[in-house]
């Protein structure tokens, strides 16, 4: 991770709210092991009281031709910055229904921030570069977090009534099949086991690379 | 067939040889060839039909890789982003339906469908069709029947990033040829073989597509085997072999490759017309080389047999062929030996034909076939035929035995040929006769030669250590005084040699009155037999008188023989020859017959009187006299004592133990036995004592002139003394008077014989005498 990228990770847990309940939530996968880095998020029942979204924006970089994170959740109507970290020129684009848009060769930090306003998957690619992948998960919450490397995500949210869900980039399940409604009140740890085995990862084809390997 | 020539024989069985081979060859080869040809053309069908599966998956592959292009390109993604999320499908259409694109030139069908399958654009068909483009995004061969049309169809997925791990898809792009568009002309020019694309069903085959333009509506039902195929259409017969193009869900595409049957053996036929070409050449050249080698077996043989012909006609053979075969070659040899062993025997069986064994001499056939010779080759010349043979040799043989009787002749051989003269020419003629031929020496007669050869045996022989005297006889004939022929001038040298026994000469010289006499004599030994049988020969008696009963109780039967041309034949001239013929038997056989005979006839007119017979050195050693003797009293019922045989001590001294054996054989039989002329010979009297005889005649040499020679008196007393001491009785023979009767008488003789009693009469004249007389005696001076 970049010193900007690790910056915004922490301004976006400093902005979380800091009232309510704490819940836990298990991810396993299908063969009963923690899943990490995959992207959890509730989104309550009632969305008056929904905090807006960070008006610095996020940042999705590019570093030695891979988009970084891999996995970038935002709320929606976040503005996320693509910066170009390598000292080559990207070509990010994506054709997803939550966003579609393209831009077109640049270095540094000549794009402009793009706004991530409809919730979805944003698969994003770089015409330069047919290898990259990266996903811009747009969430109409700001209650998100990833799970850690023992499968496990603490959100502190308001207590009250939400659906959770699950999104991993390797995910062959339906997203639908994965979402859960929990009443925080009552309900502390959640565990969500996957019913189908990942579909393969990076990690299949590389790995000893460093940078992926926490994927 | 069974004796035709070897070479006929050798050249049909090589033609037929040639024959089969060249049959065998070519229904083989041809058989294989056809096999391989079919086996190749199957081969090279599959092989084909390979080539064209991986080009027309080549073809997929390529349709494949220009849709995969596509549905990673840029810009289409971002029509089909556009259509599904601001459903633009304007944009979409006027990329794909732009001529200027080129993708209605390039493919026949352009198919896209969201990421859920649906169908949002399709292109060179009016109906939309009912197909799910995932199916077809494998490297397959994947086909679909779109409106009556069969279709390639390959299908890319278009998604949004192009990263392999990209999991969100725009929906999917498919390009189609027509299957149709696939099979052209191309194929037959490349590979020369009809191509079809079919569809194998129930009971038809469905042809998609096909390089046969004539092809029309004909319903056709192809096998799906790598084998070879017959298929029909119209006029044409095609030959195929199916391949198996795809098969997905069931629904196989088959490739068959076809080729027109003519073509599909092309190469076949233009073999089999070269190699019936080769096949019928090698047979010529196999029947060529048949009649030269059947020539070069038989030619040999050939002449094998011309030569063995040649030595059966008796040529000698000095070339062989030496040429051809092993075989030929060792028959040649084989025949060659044979020729040597042939002409070896042929000169063992001359030398043994006309060589003598015992003394190398020429034999008498030799003799005879050079003296030819030399009267042919020399008429002019006169020349000496000589005839010799060994005195007594029999007796010396018996004395001596055989094997000292050989070497005696062998000495007496060499002696003539190395000692008398060397530049004659001698052979032994059989037994001890040699013959001898010579010129005449100048200066010398007939008679010097003859002394000659006679004063070499002068000196004796010596015989391993036995010194042995030989006297020989020398016949001599004279070419051409005497004779011109051959047999003329052996007849007369053997007449000489004859002559001289009798004349107890060393020889004699050829001389026609020898001859007469000689020939009538070798006459006689022929005319006796028949003088048997025609009554020339009659028994004439001479009574012998009893001195003691002075009464003639018997009488000697004696051999008469009047010939009808000679007259009176002496005994003493035709009875050695008889001896020496064989045919005293015959004689003695019918003497002993008649006088038998007689007796009885005697003993029916009341004369007892006894007969005596007298019997050769022959009969003795013949073995069947006792036998034929006992037959003849038994026959006529007479009693033995009544028969007297009168053997000659000579006879008995020849062989005397064969003799003994007869004479004792008589004498069991109780016939009498009687020594005649006894005292000329040489009896020992140890053998005297040993023979079983009753009876001593007293030889008439001593009895004759007994009365007036006081010599015979003493003989004559002496041997009567012995015969008395012997206990013999004693005959004398020869009384001629009445004072020799009286001495006879006086001195103790048995019995008397002779002219002064009675002279041999013939049967009629002594039967009258018996009439006469009554056998009574009665002195008479006369």
């Amino acid at each position: 991770m970049t010193k900007n990228g690790k910056l915004l990770c922490a301004l976006l847990f400093l902005s979380a709210p800091t009232v309510g309940d704490t819940i836990e939530v298990h991810v396993l996968q299908h063969n009963q092991t923690p899943l990490q880095r995959a992207v959890v998020w509730l989104v309550p029942d009632s969305n008056n009281a929904l905090p807006s979204p960070q008006s610095i924006g996020a940042i999705m970089d590019q570093v030695d031709r891979q988009f970084t994170p891999h996995v970038l959740t935002v709320q929606a109507g976040t503005k996320v910055t693509f910066p170009n970290s390598d000292s080559i020129k990207h070509h990010v684009y994506s054709f997803s229904q939550a966003k579609s848009f393209e831009l077109e060769l640049y270095d540094g930090l000549e794009a402009d921030p793009v706004l991530f306003d409809t919730p979805g998957v944003v698969e994003l690619g770089c015409n330069v570069h047919d290898w990259m992948l990266g996903y811009i998960v747009v969430v109409d919450t700001p209650y998100f977090g990833y799970t850690d490397s023992a499968g496990q995500l603490s959100l502190d949210v308001p207590a009250g009534q939400y659906s959770l869900s699950i999104w991993h980039s390797r995910l062959a399940d339906e997203p639908d099949l994965l979402t859960r409604r929990i009443d925080t009140t009552q309900t502390k740890v959640m565990t969500v086991e996957l019913p189908t085995p990942l579909l393969p990862s990076y990690g299949d084809y590389e790995s000893d690379s460093d940078e992926f390997s926490e994927y | 067939m069974k004796n035709s020539a070897l070479q006929t024989r050798l050249i049909l069985f090589l033609v037929a040889l040639t024959l089969a081979e060249v049959g065998i060859t070519l229904y083989i080869v041809l058989g294989d060839t056809y096999t391989f040809s079919t086996t190749q053309l199957a081969a090279n069908s599959t092989r084909n039909g390979e080539r064209i599966k991986q080009q027309l998956f080549s073809q997929s592959d390529r349709l494949l890789s220009d849709v995969q292009r596509d549905a990673d390109d840029f810009q289409l993604r971002a029509l089909f982003a556009a259509f599904r999320n601001q459903s633009d499908i304007a944009s979409f259409r006027s990329k794909f339906d732009d001529p200027q694109n080129g993708y209605q030139q390039n493919y026949d069908l352009v198919l896209a469908s969201n990421e859920r399958g649906d169908l949002f654009y399709f292109s060179g068909t009016t109906v939309p069709p009912s197909v799910q483009l995932y199916t077809f995004a494998d490297n397959a061969f994947t086909t679909a029947q779109i409106n009556g049309e069969y279709y390639l169809i390959k299908a890319a997925e278009v998604k949004e990033s192009r990263s392999t791990f990209s999991r969100s898809i725009l929906g999917w792009l498919a390009y189609g040829w027509k299957l149709t568009n696939l099979f052209n002309e191309d194929y037959r020019a490349s590979i020369g073989m009809d191509v079809m694309l079919y569809r194998p069903h129930q009971d038809f085959s469905e042809i998609i597509a096909s390089s046969l333009g004539k092809l029309g509506d004909t319903e056709l039902e192809l096998n799906t085997g790598p084998e070879l195929y017959d298929l029909y259409i119209e006029d044409d017969h095609f030959l195929y072999t199916s391949t198996l193009i795809s098969n997905i869900d069931d629904n196989p595409f088959y490739l068959a490759l076809a080729t027109i049957e003519e073509n599909a053996y092309l190469s076949f036929n233009a073999m089999e017309d070269r190699l019936l070409l080769l096949t019928t050449g090698a047979a010529f050249i196999g029947l060529l080389l048949a009649v030269i080698i059947a020539r070069s077996i038989s030619r040999p043989i050939h002449m094998l047999i011309d030569a063995a012909d040649r030595i059966r006609q008796g040529e000698y053979v000095d070339t062989f062929p030496s040429h051809g075969t092993r075989e030929v070659a060792a028959l040649s040899g084989a025949i060659g030996d044979m020729q040597d062993g042939i002409r070896n025997r042929e000169e063992e069986i001359q030398r043994l034909a006309y060589f003598d064994e015992l003394t190398g001499l020429p034999n008498r056939n030799k003799f005879k076939q050079d003296l030819t010779q030399q009267i042919k080759d020399d008429f002019h010349t006169r020349k000496l035929i000589i005839m010799m043979d060994v005195d007594r040799f029999k007796e010396i043989n018996d004395t001596v035995g055989h094997e000292i009787g050989d070497k005696l002749l062998r000495l007496i051989g060499s002696r003539l040929s190395h000692y008398f003269r060397e530049d004659a020419y001698y052979a032994r003629l059989g037994g001890d006769e040699f013959g001898i031929i010579m010129g005449l020496p100048k200066g010398e007669t007939e008679n010097d030669v003859a002394k000659g050869i006679v004063s070499h045996f002068e000196q004796p022989f010596n015989l391993d250590g036995l010194i042995l005297d030989v006297d020989v006889s020398i016949g001599v004939a004279i070419y051409p005084d005497h004779a011109r022929t051959l047999n003329g001038l052996m007849q007369c040298a053997d007449i000489a040699l004859y002559s001289c026994k009798g004349q107890h000469h060393h020889f004699a010289v050829y001389s026609p009155q020898l001859n007469k006499h000689s020939l009538q004599r070798l006459n006689l030994m022929s005319e006796l037999k028949e003088a048997l049988t025609a009554g020339q020969l009659s028994l004439h008696y001479q009574p012998k008188l009893d001195l003691h009963s002075k009464q003639f109780s018997s009488v000697e039967c004696l051999i008469r023989w009047i010939h009808p041309e000679y007259g009176f034949m002496p005994p003493d001239e035709f009875i050695p020859l008889a001896e020496q013929t064989g045919a005293i038997r015959h004689v003695t056989h019918w003497a002993l017959h008649v006088a038998i005979h007689q007796h009885v006839e005697w003993r029916s007119a009341g004369y007892d009187i006894s007969v005596a017979v007298n019997i050769s050195a022959i009969d003795l050693i013949d073995l069947t006299l006792p036998g034929y003797v006992d037959d003849l009293l038994q026959r006529y019922n007479v009693t033995p004592e009544k028969l007297m045989l009168e053997v000659t001590e000579s006879a008995i001294m020849s062989e005397p133990e064969v003799a003994i054996k007869a004479l004792n054989t008589l004498h069991r039989m109780g016939v009498k036995l009687s020594i005649d002329d006894f005292g000329t010979g040489y009896s020992s009297l140890a053998q005297l004592k040993k023979m079983p005889v009753a009876e001593l005649k007293i030889d008439k040499a001593f009895v004759l002139d007994l009365a007036n020679n006081p010599d015979d008196q003493v003989m004559v007393n002496t041997m009567l003394a012995l015969a008395k001491n012997l206990e013999l009785s004693t005959v004398a023979e020869g009384v001629e008077d009445l004072p020799s009767l009286q001495i006879l008488e006086k001195a103790g003789c048995d019995k008397a014989q002779g002219f002064y009693l009675s002279k041999p009469m013939p049967l009629a004249q002594f039967n009258q005498w018996v009439d006469e007389n009554a056998l009574q005696y009665e002195a008479r001076d006369d």
